[in-house]
Parts: structure tokens; sequence; C-alpha cells
């Protein structure tokens, strides 16, 4: 199996203040991986490097190196690596637009014209299962949508520019139960496609969809492994008190 | 039981006395709306409010006669909008670098010497305008009159520039993060993320800024009484010596027009026309706010 993402003792600041310590790991192609550990562990800021969105935060600085498909991510156009490795955060972020924009948005700013959107933004919304729900109503405000299918329209938002590597930030945490279980569905259909690194605060989230799983404690990444090794056999103590809930 | 009546008169007398002071500001522009009101009913006694809104030629002062309005609304629009011309590209650029590309220490020493414009009296710009401006432009364009609309236009444009720049970069400020990063995660640039998604989602308060500034320069005195001259009339001409409302109003309340008289009365009547426009621009302003709200979450 080879890397899509590798990252060589990877530290990380901001200002002062360290929130990443040498983290090495390699993260599989066409793979999910779930990043997992207590608040304030380092997982998001790791996640965000991959795609260099914290270098937009004044006194950021990593030390170590990131690659993409062996290419250090220092050495892309931010621009450029974004295309390639796209994100969905936290709270869905559709922008207030129409759905059909939204789609278009990032096709249109790489220089796709008018012609090819349609197809483009069809594609995308049936990737990500969300085409069924919106076909009729495709220059609706997307703000009307329910939290659920607006996640799912910045999944699609993300796939309409081609990435390689999607990265999920704790892409469920505000959302119910239905709507997590649909992206959780969504992402291993995706994985045929594309590369998911997810990280989330939900353990049963981390077990049911991901293939490895690595946990971070401080900074560090404390375990990485399979996902089944890692919640059925963790070989760490931290790994396990944290996993059965003793702490976090 | 004593000390708890005299408490709760105490607290009534209080509430009375804050609600008087607050009912102070309300009576003194219901006073000042019926001062307006009713001399401009007695001056159109005796004056056609069709001569008066339509006529081309205004001379309240020269016999015989005129009550045009037209050419001082023409004035008065011209510096609006030569003000805006200037004010509205500027000010857009200025909120879009404070907001999406200057660094914090920056904004931090930017933003108040901006807002210091604001804090400048006017007859300060007034005599900018007559001793810096109007030459300049007259090196450029040696027929310019000395007192013309070009000078006031400018003036004006600058004085509402800080407005416009600070409302609108408020307004951006306040669109959400989560949508600038959607952007940027995206693949977008830093201009792309400024124009496409941070102006648009602030495209209300934006607008309102502008009619607010428009208002404020409709309604601006001093700076164009001294600069742009007091010449009403019909012209569409720059460089001309035109008169605004304001301009007016103040040169009659100056002068020695006896009180009661035809004359005197214009004051008002014009007055009026001031007032409607200006509340008109401010009602135009909280519709755009309420109707175009971008709801971002």
């Amino acid at each position: 199996m080879t890397a899509a993402i590798q990252t060589k003792n990877l530290s990380a600041w901001y200002g002062n203040k360290q929130a990443l310590k040498n983290v090495s790991m390699d993260l599989e192609e066409n793979r999910i991986t779930a990043i997992i550990g207590p608040s304030g562990c380092g997982k998001s800021t790791y996640i965000r490097c991959l795609n260099r969105m914290n270098d937009l935060i004044d006194g950021f600085r990593t030390q170590g190196e990131i690659l993409i498909f062996n290419k250090d991510v220092r050495s892309i156009d931010p621009v450029e690596l974004r295309k390639s490795v796209g994100m969905v955060f936290q709270k869905p972020n559709p922008f207030p637009k129409s759905i059909f924009e939204n789609i278009a948005f990032g096709p249109r700013i790489h220089g796709l014209n008018n012609n090819g959107l349609d197809a483009i933004v069809e594609e995308s919304l049936k990737k990500a299962a969300l085409w069924d729900e919106v076909s009729e109503r495709l220059n609706d405000n997307a703000m009307e949508l329910s939290g659920g299918q607006q996640q799912r329209l910045c999944i699609a938002r993300a796939l309409a520019v081609k990435p390689k590597i999607i990265l999920f930030d704790e892409p469920c945490s505000a959302l119910d139960p239905i709507s997590t279980s649909k992206i959780e569905d969504l992402m291993l259909e995706l994985k045929k496609e594309y590369t998911q690194v997810i990280v989330t605060h939900n353990m049963q989230q981390a077990a049911r969809v991901s293939d490895n799983t690595g946990f971070f404690l401080y900074g560090e990444l404390i375990e990485y492994g399979g996902t089944r090794q890692i919640f059925k056999k963790p070989r760490e103590k931290s790994t396990e008190d944290y996993i059965i809930g003793r702490f976090g | 039981m004593d000390r708890l009546r005299t408490q709760r008169i105490r607290e009534s007398v209080i509430e009375k006395a804050l609600l008087l002071c607050a009912l102070a500001s309300i009576l003194t522009t219901i006073g000042i709306v019926l001062v307006l009101i009713f001399e401009t009913f007695s001056f159109f006694e005796e004056v056609p409010i069709l001569e008066f809104l339509t006529g081309t030629t205004w001379a309240p002062m020269y016999q015989p006669q005129h009550f045009g309005v037209l050419p001082l609304i023409n004035g008065t629009l011209m510096i609006a909008v030569g003000a805006a011309v200037i004010a509205i590209p500027l000010g857009i650029a200025s909120a879009v670098y404070l907001s999406e590309y200057s660094s914090p220490k920056v904004r931090q020493t930017v933003k108040p010497v901006l807002e210091i414009l604001a804090g400048i009296p006017t007859v300060v710009y007034g005599y900018f305008a007559i001793s810096f401006i109007t030459p300049l432009i007259r090196v450029f364009v040696p027929d310019a009159n000395i007192f013309n609309a070009a000078s006031a236009s400018i003036v004006v444009g600058i004085m509402i520039l800080p407005m416009i720049s600070s409302l609108s970069e408020d307004a951006m400020r306040s669109v959400p993060r989560a949508l600038r990063e959607g952007a940027y995660a995206l693949g977008s640039t830093r201009f792309e993320v400024s124009t496409k998604i941070v102006l648009p989602a602030a495209l209300s308060g934006i607008l309102a800024s502008f009619v607010l500034a428009i208002s404020r320069a409709v309604g601006e005195t001093m700076a164009v009484t001294l600069a742009a001259g007091a010449t009403p009339k019909m012209t569409l001409n720059f460089f001309e010596s035109i008169q605004t409302m304001t301009a007016y109003i103040v040169q009659v309340s100056l002068g020695d027009t006896p009180l009661g008289s035809i004359e005197y009365k214009t004051i008002f009547a014009v007055g009026m026309v001031l007032f409607a426009m200006t509340l008109l621009m401010n009602i135009i302003s909280m519709w755009i706010k309420e109707r175009y709200r971008e709801v971002y979450s």
C-alpha cells in the first residue's frame, strides 16, 4: 500500500505554545485514517497542517516534513495544494449563495467556464448523496437546507474541485445521529476514489469508518495502527484509558 | 414600612426623570419638524407648490422673483454624486484592505487615523478645498471657476470616506471566519475570498454605508458653502460655480432678510426638501439592511 500522506518529525507552534511534537505518520492511499484524542491534543492542528490551513494564522510555524504523494507541501503553492487536498469543517459552512453556486464556486475559480458546470454540479451532488434531495431546487439558498444536508453540500463542494485527499475536521459534531450515519456511509462510499482523514471526538465513529487510527495526546502521536487493533488490543496504557473512557 | 414607601417614591421619581430626558430629544425633533411644516405651508400659500418643484430658476432675492428649487436640488445632487464617485471606490478598497489584507498592527493604526478624519471640523475641510484643491484643479482645468462643484465634491468625498470604509469594514469583519476558511480550503486566493465571498456576504452593510454616506453628503453644509459658490443653476459642469440647498440656507440665514418675508420663508421650504431627501435615504438604508441581510448560520 502506498502512502498518500507522510509526516516526518512534524512539530508545530502557535506563537510559543507547542501544539505538535515530532509526529511521524504515514497515511495510506484510498483508506480512511481516523485521528482521535482528547480536546487540545493537537489532532485538528495536525490535519490543518496537511492543507496548510494554519498558514492563515498569525504566529503559526512548523518544523519537520509533510509529504503529499511524495511532494513536500512547502514546495507547493497553497492554492494548488488545497485543490488536491480538500477539507470539510466541524460546523457546516455553506456560502450564503444558491446550492448550485456553492458547488460551482471551486470549479469556477479554477477557471472552468459555464459549459462544464452543470455536469460537475450534478456529479458532485450525486457523489455526496445529496442529488435526489436537491435536484429540483438548485437555485434555492443553501442556508435553507438542514444541518446534515448542509454538511453533505460542503462535501460535494469539496469533491467538485476533484481533490485526491479529503480532510474531515470533526464533520459530525454538529449533526444528529441520522445525518451522522449518512455522512459515515458516504465516507465509506468515497473510499474507492479518495484518501480520507477524519478527526473525531466520537470513538464509535472512528471504529465504524476508519481503517487505521492514530491516538494523539498532548501533541504527541501515542499510538498508530489498524483500527481494529487500536480498539481491541491497544499497546499503550493511555490509549486504552482513553478508549474505555477513563479520561477525555 | 415607611422606608419601603420612600424607596418606592424615589424609584418612581428617578424613572420619571429619566423618561423626561429621553423625551427631550424626541420633543425637540417633533418641534423642529412642526416648525418646518408650518413655515413651509405658509410659503406655499404665496408660491404654488408646482412652480416650486418644477421651476428651473431660483432667484428669490431679485426682481422678478423666481422660486424654482430644481437648480438647488441639481447642485446638491452634483455634490452627492461627485462625492460618491470619489468615496465609494476608495472606501471599499480601504475596507477590503483593512479587513482582509492588513496585519492586526496596521489595522490598529490605520483605522483610528481614518476615524480622526471624521472628527475634523467641516469648516476646515472647506478652506482646505479653497486653498488647496481648487488651485490644484485650476492647474489642470485653467477655465474652472474659483468656486466650483468639483472642488466641493472632492472634499465632501474625503469627508464621507471614513464613514464608508469604517462601516464597510465592520460589515466585512462580521462575516464568519468559517466562510473564509471554506473558500480557502477550495483553493481560493485571498483576492477571490475577499471579492467573491466576503464582499457579497457583507453587501447589505456595505450598501447601507453608501446610503448613509451619501445622505451625509446631501446634508453637508460648511464645506460646500465655502467651496462650491453661490450660483444656483441648472448645469452638469463640475467646473462651474453652483449652489446647494444647504449653502442657500446658510446664505439667507446670514443675510438681512426680514423675518416673515417670502424670501425668509424660502429657507423652510428648501429645508423641508432637504429633510425629506435625507429621511428617505435613511429609510432606504434601514430597508436595505433588513431586506438584504445575509443569514450565515
